[in-house]
């Protein structure tokens, strides 16, 4: 980190804070306070939503994973903008003609109360625990490659966001966003840009994309149906369509994006832009993965790019094996260089025989360099028993550190703040306004004036401080973590099946709903307990089993019951 | 104008499925 790095990343940081700060001032009512006013146009609320969803992680983890694994990842976005197209015809018509402030409030007119408190109450549970995750994860590879307190880093994090959310709310937070996306395309552009330009000066963009798809990391779409295959374009389609649609229409934290538009039609367009801006834009970052997978292909990359779980093999027994393994691995990727430099040269000759021969050559020497990072791997396992230590994280954003220029590093590392400010601005704004509108306002009947605005603020912070409280405590749990990332999923499609009961099942009324969630999340609790099928399938399971239960058990009850008509989302 | 913007978002999805293949296809 040079100064100029420091100077970039501390200049954007507070860029993004007073931004905040100041479009977000004047909030005198809870409903402003909550709302944002309501006078958000189409793109600032599209740029809101982007924001929200794409955390550090994502910024980090994705270019390691095409680096990896190739492109396969972008699968789970295919689902996005189906999702937004039902999305903008069914839910954001009726928020919009009920006004509510909140998804969960229409479950109590179509349901009763106790339904309404068991989506806000699984909203509350799996998005705090995430806000600890948004933050922790970044803060951890940050710690490991740089050096820096982990402590330290929650605190900055933590403080930045909470200083212009918790003043300014919802209109502050989309503000804030808007700098923040920019801030992310910036670093995302001109390291790509800087990345392409740090090619060997006879390797092409063209010479450099043949390399990785010779090595199969342009393998993007996989046709096969394999449940337990997590990406392929049917989970993406299917179970990617299922947790969108539950995502983007039932979790406060996106739902509050676009209830803040002018109207109804802002709103949908916003959401719309979104659902065509997702997938070339994780496209454009997975690129991004294997552009460094092509630069690391004319140098030389590291056996394994986490020097935490490294650390502990070079302090055990299996240290002498381990050293030889490196070198074996530097000597097999110096022979992969070599068989790079010769497809390259084959490619400009042109004679499409020694081009195969050559590309024949270069994959027999990614397999061999593979093979021996595979033996890597064991003994980075053997020595790390019960975490499986992964690198995924790592790849990128080591890469920056090491092989590109002062001010661009920075740069980089303001987006990587960015992505986690963004994410838990978004979510600790959306947890203060569940707990003002479906709890303290419902429960204890509070008034909607100023005083709200500082209840709003109070429940704001208090998320804030939770969130940061359980980053410190992930910091202890380990590959607990993994665990606590699938629990999302757990409730996902539960709260979804919740929803669509209340638009299309018409018979159903009262507590159906309510025991039919339990129900299902019981179900969904034995899959993941019991069954090895990939996660994106927990939302279609959870949201499948409340509407079919809901409908059986609507059979059980008088109709003499029903206190509600059904929603119409004409 | 709404039945034309669906339409335009799913085609620009079935448009980066088919360039996606088309992608691997031209670098394999």
């Amino acid at each position: 980190m040079s100064r100029l790095d420091w100077l970039v990343l501390g200049g954007a940081l507070l860029a993004v804070v007073c931004w905040g700060l100041y479009k977000g001032r004047g909030a005198t009512s809870g409903e402003a306070y909550i709302g944002g006013g309501r006078d958000h146009r189409w793109w600032l609320i599209g740029l809101s939503i982007i924001a929200t969803q794409m955390s550090a992680i994502t910024f980090l983890s994705t270019p390691g994973l095409a680096y990896v694994d190739g492109m396969r990842f972008v699968q789970f976005y295919f689902g996005l903008p189906l999702a937004a197209i039902v999305l903008s015809m069914t839910a954001l018509p009726l928020y919009h003609r009920l006004k509510v402030s909140t998804a969960y409030e229409i479950l109590e007119a179509r349901f009763d109360l106790k339904t309404r408190l068991l989506a806000a109450g699984l909203f509350l549970i799996q998005r705090s625990l995430s806000v600890g995750i948004t933050i922790f994860a970044p803060a951890l590879v940050l710690s490991v490659l740089l050096g820096w307190s982990i402590h330290a880093n929650i605190l900055l994090v933590g403080v930045l966001v909470m200083t212009y959310t918790v003043v300014g709310g919802t209109r502050a937070v989309a503000w804030a966003h808007s700098s923040q996306m920019v801030i992310i395309a910036f670093g995302m552009i001109l390291a790509g840009v800087m990345t392409v330009h740090r090619l060997p000066a006879h390797v092409s963009l063209g010479d450099a994309l043949h390399v990785a798809g010779g090595l199969g990391r342009l393998n993007a779409v996989d046709l096969r149906f394999d449940l337990n295959n997590r990406y392929n374009l049917w989970s993406g389609l299917i179970g990617g369509f299922f947790l969108m649609l539950s995502y983007f229409g039932t979790d406060q934290s996106q739902v509050q994006r676009y209830l803040a538009g002018s109207s109804l039609t802002q709103g949908r367009l916003g959401l719309l832009l979104n659902g065509m801006v997702k997938v070339p834009l994780q496209f454009l970052i997975l690129l991004l993965g294997v552009m460094v997978f092509a630069f690391y292909q004319f140098h030389a990359p590291p056996l394994f790019f986490n020097p935490g779980p490294v650390k502990q093999v070079l302090a055990g027994p299996d240290a002498p094996a381990y050293r030889a393994l490196e070198a074996d691995y530097a000597r097999a990727r110096d022979i992969q260089r070599q068989r790079a430099e010769a497809f390259v040269a084959a490619r400009h000759a042109g004679d499409a025989g020694t081009i195969a021969d050559a590309k024949r050559q270069l994959q027999q020497a990614q397999a061999g360099s593979e093979s021996v990072r595979q033996k890597g791997l064991a003994l980075i396992e053997k020595a790390n028993p019960g975490t499986h230590p992964s690198d995924v994280n790592y790849i990128f954003l080591a890469y920056v550190l090491s092989s590109l220029p002062a001010g661009l590093v920075g740069l980089v590392l303001a987006a990587v703040f960015s992505g986690s400010m963004s994410s838990m601005s978004g979510e600790i704004s959306a947890l203060g306004a569940t707990t003002v509108v479906d709890f303290w306002r419902r429960l204890i009947g509070g008034s909607r004036g100023t005083r709200e605005v500082w209840v709003g603020r109070a429940a704001t912070f208090g998320w804030g401080c939770f969130g940061m409280a359980f980053a410190e405590y992930a910091a202890r749990l380990g590959s607990l973590i993994e665990a606590v990332n699938i629990l999302g999923s757990l409730f996902y499609g539960t709260i979804l099946g919740i929803f669509i009961t209340a638009f299309y099942v018409k018979r159903a009324h009262g507590g159906t709903a309510f025991y039919a969630a339990l129900a299902a999340e019981a179900a969904v609790l034995l899959c993941f307990a019991f069954t090895s099928i990939s996660f994106l399938w927990y939302n279609v399971v959870g949201c499948v089993a409340v509407v079919g239960l809901a409908y059986a058990f609507s059979f059980l009850q008088p109709s003499a019951e029903a206190p509600g008509g059904p929603l119409e989302t004409a | 104008t709404w039945k034309r913007l669906y339409l335009m978002v799913l085609g620009e999805l079935l448009l980066c499925i088919l360039g996606l293949r088309l992608l691997a296809w031209a670098f394999s």
